[in-house]
């Protein structure tokens, strides 16, 4: 689509930005063999519909602690409500140590883990503020704004890939004194009360989220991008296949309280993956935000929102590509590159701020493989997207 | 198909093959069956490029707020439908 024949940068050289500062970690983030030892190596089930049910449940606590108690009762209150989860939830407390094991290099106590669900906890707690505009004791401080405006100066519009690192809702606070409209492309959890709170607490929301699920959505951010606006996407979580039984219709998106990502939005999409390698192991990428990227022809860049403090956020924007390209001629090859650049981007933050990662979905888990009959009509040979995939016939 | 269709089937059928580089004979995409989700499987990004490629081949715009969406992308059937009522206009 992208129909320059010319091959712009794939990417920037990772990121030089002096930022080893506020490492919580200096523990080196070795390669690590695959079978990620917290669990031995079983399948680890996916991050689902009990899981989101309890975040879910986790966020209406903080959103009624952040209304009603303020902040700092609402931290202290973080201990007993991050005990229970540490006990009631043992998937998310085998995720966090499955995800920290992994980034350290070595198994996790359960301190670590207990911390790490701590920093969800206060996430959510600091998100509800977001929402709801409270944000006068916050200070968000913004590096990279520089780069930013040259992006939104080309008129293009401009496509920023974030990642379940921090809490992108830093970005959204920004987006309120923006120079454009900042809008985020998710599932937006479309059922239940906890869509309902947050509607109330930001009326705006429906408007700055573009929801995935239906085929206008991506006309949606064309049309966005065409007027100049900015599209944060998370692009770093592939649709769970599980979450979407074979012949989902589009509207049945993950539940509640899922977390924002794309990859093809329905149950088609789930096939539009790739393989890199990610924190010492491969690790399963969705294909779509790069592709949509492309397609849209604007520049790309990244962006974390990462708590530095108490009530104190940092939001980086760091270029990826003046324009991701990905010819159809060389088009697995070129998606793999760009993915990679941003796995590798990804992780350099994920090592800085391992206490923030916030992805609870084992990327790292075996290769998804499309059920045979999922794309019944086109083979998968000449979709160029699937090629880069591992599946031994495909 | 009627004599006053000015746009076939097949037509749009290449159109699709072509654009999303399906490895597919455009007689094989069955005029009824789903476009999205189950039968021909293509998901959103898929809408995208193939809204691209209409918007090119026929000069009209599919837009995002555009109730009739979802009929529209039902089926090939469906699209030929479209095209051929917004070019009649």
């Amino acid at each position: 689509m992208t129909a320059e024949p010319g091959r712009p940068s794939p990417g920037h050289p990772p990121s030089s930005h002096p930022m080893s500062g506020h490492s919580a970690s200096g523990h080196s983030a070795s390669a690590h063999p695959t079978s990620g030892y917290p669990t031995g190596g079983r399948p680890l089930p996916a991050w689902n519909h009990r899981a989101e049910r309890g975040n879910a449940l986790l966020s209406r606590v903080m959103v009624w602690l952040a209304l009603h108690l303020g902040w700092r009762a609402g931290r202290l209150l973080l201990y007993p409500i991050t005990a229970y989860f540490f006990v009631a939830a043992p998937m998310a407390r085998r995720a966090s140590a499955r995800f920290l094991a992994r980034v350290l290099g070595r198994p996790a106590g359960a301190g670590l883990v207990f911390r790490h669900l701590h920093g969800f906890a206060a996430m959510l707690l600091d998100r509800a503020f977001f929402l709801a505009g409270r944000t006068g004791d916050f200070s968000l401080s913004v590096t990279g704004l520089a780069q930013l405006d040259a992006a939104i100066a080309q008129g293009r519009g401009v496509v920023l890939l974030g990642g379940h690192l921090g809490s992108f809702e830093a970005l959204r606070a920004f987006g309120r004194t923006a120079p454009v409209p900042v809008r985020m492309l998710m599932y937006r959890a479309n059922r239940g009360a906890f869509s309902q709170v947050m509607e109330r607490l930001d009326p705006t929301l429906g408007a700055a989220v573009i929801e995935i699920g239906a085929p206008e959505a991506m006309l949606a951010v064309r049309e966005a991008i065409l007027r100049g606006e900015i599209v944060g996407i998370l692009a770093d979580r592939a649709p769970e296949p599980a979450a979407r039984p074979e012949g989902a219709r589009p509207e049945v998106a993950p539940p509640e309280m899922a977390q924002p990502g794309v990859g093809g939005a329905n149950a088609g999409g789930a096939a539009r993956r790739v393989r890199v390698p990610f924190l010492g192991a491969e690790a399963d990428f969705p294909a779509g935000p790069f592709l949509l990227a492309a397609g849209l022809g604007a520049p790309v860049l990244l962006f974390f929102g990462l708590c530095t403090g108490p009530r104190r956020y940092e939001l980086r924007f760091e270029p990826f590509a003046t324009r991701l390209d990905l010819p159809r001629a060389d088009r697995a090859a070129a998606l793999r590159q760009a993915v990679l650049c941003y796995a590798e981007r990804l992780a350099e933050r994920a090592r800085a701020y391992p206490l923030q990662w916030f992805n609870f979905h084992d990327l790292w888990g075996p290769p998804w493989e499309a059920p045979a009959d999922a794309r019944p009509s086109a083979t998968a040979a000449t979709r160029p997207v699937r090629v880069a995939e591992a599946g031994p016939g495909e | 198909m009627s004599a006053r269709s000015a746009t076939s089937e097949l037509e749009v059928a290449r159109l699709i093959v072509q654009a999303l580089n399906l490895d597919l004979a455009p007689e094989a995409i069955a005029p009824d069956a789903p476009l999205f989700g189950e039968g021909l499987g293509l998901d959103s990004i898929d809408a995208l490029e193939l809204a691209l490629a209409i918007s090119r081949e026929y000069g009209l715009e599919l837009r995002s707020d555009d109730a009739r969406n979802r009929q529209v992308f039902a089926s090939l059937r469906s699209l030929v439908a479209y095209i051929d009522e917004t070019r009649a206009r």
